[in-house]
């Protein structure tokens, strides 16, 4: 599964209502439209969604869409969580003057970060991911998987595996360290906006 | 540093789960504008962590696609639902607008209507006396003595109608858009803005009609033909109740609103004629029992205000009048 797949025969085959060519979207799109979206609103429910919508979208629209189809997707997502930070801020009318900076950073992170994730071949990425995850230590991987996939507190995990919470965060912190050198080509340590942001402030 | 570190990423991961309390989201916001180091560690974990979720998103994607498909193939339906309700929505709102305008249309006109035939304003001047009417318009209308002049709640709505019974000054205030109309018995005057006396007594053989200023029209109710003639300034327009004729005069205007200022005049008018103005004035009857002063004509003004006597003295030019009262009956004869 390459977004490479994704040409412009593809998108002519769609804009006819082909659901196969859809649905080979949907497969080549939907895994990394994912991690772009976890990058800005973190909640994999919400993330999921606004990809869901996206897709919809595409579909309703799927006439009036053209060659390249990408950047229109990544946009897509993006504005998607935009909508969701801006619904936070003005959701919740009274929040400190902190709360309500940290979202304009997380707004402004969105805006800046033009190009979150650059991997294009999404199988091959996900072996790569879950392989460096099944090379964690038994009970780091077991404890990252509640934490990160079940979206456990470590309160419970330390519950249900009969550990402390501190040894919880310890094994958390252990498997994002592994991954970190494990999987550092696909992170591509930009540093980001920084100076622009804090002239914000 | 590695504690730090530590403690740092433990706050980032709280962050990111929602777990954070606002003491620390404060300190985790400050470290991030402190330092860029940190600002790249926090974007790092990130993206560390999106791509982490990737075999989960993985395991997800199939029973989702399924789940997306339901959504798309509902959506068909509810599409045009959606469409068909925003219609709705508007066209309820045009209908409601629209409703509401013919609504207040009619009730409007209902109000008018209701206002022609209940709520009049009318001024009757007894014998013996004037009144001076000031319309809503703020045309001015002098009556005369035993003059109606009624006009309805509808007045300068579209048009300004007036009834007039009797005689009466118009000063018309000039509205090219709301024609100012004088009904009478058999004569309706029909004028944008002028100066003008209509006399149309019922007990008149005559309604009279005289341009001071501007331009009027009248037109004949009576007859079956509709006719209509255009008056200029300083004509008089008469018209015989009896015969149906109507004739036209050149006139000095102005003297036939002489009595606004308390003065008769006359042109060529017969002993008749001046004794139904004295009458309603001084509200007597005046009998004439000679045919000899019926045949003849006088022309100038009396002074309304001097007393009856003196006036009847004025006209008895070459003092053969004989004049006898018997009540409220005056009887000229000759000697």
């Amino acid at each position: 599964m390459s977004i490479r797949q994704i040409d412009e025969q593809v998108i002519v085959r769609l804009s006819k209502g082909e659901e196969s060519a859809f649905s080979l979207l949907y497969d080549c799109y939907y895994t990394y439209l994912n991690t772009v979206a976890l990058c800005y609103v973190f909640d994999k429910n919400v993330a999921n969604e606004i990809v869901n919508d996206v897709f919809v979208n595409v579909w309703h629209k799927r006439k009036t869409i053209i060659y390249p189809i990408h950047f229109y997707l990544v946009q897509s997502v993006k504005n998607g969580c935009l909508n969701h930070i801006r619904a936070q801020q003005s959701h919740d009318r009274i929040m400190s003057e902190h709360r309500k900076q940290l979202l304009e950073f997380q707004e402004e992170y969105v805006l800046s970060n033009h190009t979150p994730l650059e991997y294009i071949e999404t199988k091959e990425i996900e072996m790569e991911v879950r392989s460096a995850v099944e090379r964690l230590p038994e009970k780091c991987r077991v404890v990252f998987e509640q934490y990160f996939y079940l979206g456990k507190v470590p309160e419970d995990i330390a519950t249900d595996l009969l550990i402390s919470v501190s040894t919880v965060r310890v094994h958390i912190k252990n498997a994002l360290d592994k991954l970190r050198i494990s999987l550092k080509h696909l992170i591509g340590l930009t540093i980001f906006l920084i100076i622009k942001i804090i002239s914000h402030f | 540093m590695q504690n730090e570190d530590s403690h740092i990423d433990d706050l980032m991961l709280d962050f990111f789960s929602g777990s954070i309390s606002e003491k620390d989201r404060q300190y985790l916001f400050q470290l991030l504008l402190s330092n860029e180091t940190y600002q790249s560690r926090f974007d790092s974990m990130i993206k560390l962590r999106a791509v982490s979720f990737i075999p989960y998103i993985e395991s997800q994607k199939q029973d989702n696609y399924q789940a997306l498909m339901r959504k798309i193939k509902s959506k068909p339906n509810k599409q045009p639902n959606r469409w068909l309700r925003s219609f709705l929505r508007v066209a309820a709102i045009v209908i409601f607008v629209i409703s509401l305008s013919v609504a207040s249309f009619y009730v409007y006109h209902d109000i008018t209507a209701l206002g022609n035939k209940d709520i009049c304003y009318e001024t009757i001047v007894p014998a013996g006396s004037q009144t001076k009417v000031i319309l809503p318009d703020s045309s001015v209308v002098w009556l005369n003595s035993e003059s109606t002049l009624k006009y309805y709640q509808n007045f300068g709505h579209k048009r300004r109608d007036v009834y007039l019974i009797g005689e009466g000054y118009f000063e018309v205030q000039k509205n090219m858009k709301k024609p100012f109309f004088v009904h009478t018995d058999y004569i309706d005057v029909k004028v944008l803005g002028t100066v003008f006396n209509v006399r149309a007594y019922k007990g008149d053989n005559t309604t009279e009609i005289s341009l001071i200023q501007g331009f009027v029209d009248v037109l004949l109710t009576n007859s079956h033909q509709s006719t209509s003639f255009s008056l200029k300034v300083n004509e008089r327009l008469i018209y015989n109740k009896q015969t149906q004729i109507i004739s036209k005069y050149a006139t000095e205007a102005s003297k036939s609103a002489l009595w606004t200022i308390g003065k008769l005049s006359f042109v060529d008018a017969t002993i008749d004629q001046i004794a139904k103005d004295l009458e309603r004035k001084f509200n007597v009857k005046i009998r004439i029992d000679s045919e000899q002063i019926k045949q003849e004509h006088f022309s100038g003004s009396l002074n309304l205000n001097n007393s009856l006597k003196e006036i009847l003295t004025y006209l008895d030019v070459d003092k053969k009048f004989v004049f006898v009262q018997a009540g409220d009956t005056i009887h000229i004869r000759t000697n």
